[in-house]
């Protein structure tokens, strides 16, 4: 069992522009909140057991306050106070794919998010693109399975989540 | 661990799958009646294999999947065969010709993520025993 299910602050890195189906949105000033909680997919195995196929990250995004109209008709799911569940399956991420280096995520908003809030129909791709990755954003965490811990290790995420535990 | 082959324009490509379900079970074919005094026949026609097979979204993740391209590619192809087998490199032996049902390819998203497909399908051995 991994200590990080003591809840640790989570930083999550917030791309400063990132590219939707050849379309640039650039969050600079864009204010969210948001909580997430990443768990585990599993599925029983021939003898019984469990094994995992994936993760997915139930993201919820809050804008308490939508004072940039401009980048509305870019985020038409971020309407003021409004909120939103993305699925992002993000599976596996290489080093390799690190941002500030162009960095092309293989798996990007999951087709599991229309069926949540049909204005997120166009965020639905295969993949974005991740430009640059300057500000960052304080998250509250929501552990679910002891699994989900694994996916704050190193060779992860760690180009989204910079990550202490508390003292 | 199961070895997939499909045989293309003449091209075979094999690719090896670490399967979430792989369950066999053999299948008959059997003529049965009774005869003109009542006594029941049961002859078998042959007996074969059919292995009920689950590849999940840990061996098939990502939009741009090598082994989704491969069993596209095994599902539509006009020859297949399949080998159980843990070795790492292609196996020369135990391969067996399999057929599969009609229809389209058999993947589902795993809890309704597309990036997280898993194909569920049988394979029945073509030739009896």
């Amino acid at each position: 069992m991994s200590t990080w299910a003591t809840s640790p602050e989570i930083f999550w890195y917030v791309p400063r522009s990132v590219i939707v189906n050849g379309s640039q949105t650039h969050f600079d000033e864009l204010e969210i909140e948001s909580t997430f909680i990443i768990r585990t997919v599993n599925r029983t195995t021939q003898t019984g057991g469990s094994r995992i196929v994936g993760y997915v990250l139930e993201l919820t995004l809050f804008i308490p306050q939508n004072r940039y109209p401009y980048y509305q008709a870019d985020l038409l799911a971020l309407q003021n106070e409004k909120v939103v569940d993305l699925d992002v399956a993000f599976h596996f991420f290489s080093p390799q794919e690190a941002p500030g280096t162009s960095a092309v995520l293989d798996a990007g908003m999951s087709g599991s998010a229309p069926k949540r809030a049909l204005t997120l129909a166009n965020l639905s791709c295969e993949g974005w693109q991740i430009e640059n990755v300057e500000r960052r954003m304080r998250l509250v965490v929501k552990f679910k399975g002891t699994y989900s811990v694994e996916l704050f290790k190193s060779d992860v995420l760690p180009y989204f989540m910079n990550f202490t535990i508390p003292s | 661990m199961l070895w997939l082959k499909h045989i293309t324009g003449g091209t075979a490509t094999a690719m090896l799958f670490n399967e979430l379900f792989l369950h066999e079970r053999p299948i008959t074919k059997r003529k049965r009646g009774d005869t003109l005094r009542w006594n029941d026949f049961d002859h078998l026609l042959g007996k074969k294999r059919k292995w009920l097979i689950v590849i999940s979204a840990d061996e098939t993740y990502g939009a741009t999947s090598a082994k989704r391209d491969f069993l596209n590619a095994f599902w539509t192809a006009a020859e297949r065969e399949m080998c159980i087998d843990d070795s790492e490199t292609e196996p020369e032996e135990g391969w067996i010709r399999v057929a599969t049902e009609d229809g389209e390819v058999p993947i589902e998203p795993v809890e309704g993520a597309e990036l997280l497909p898993e194909y569920t399908f049988t394979l029945i051995e073509k030739s009896a025993a």
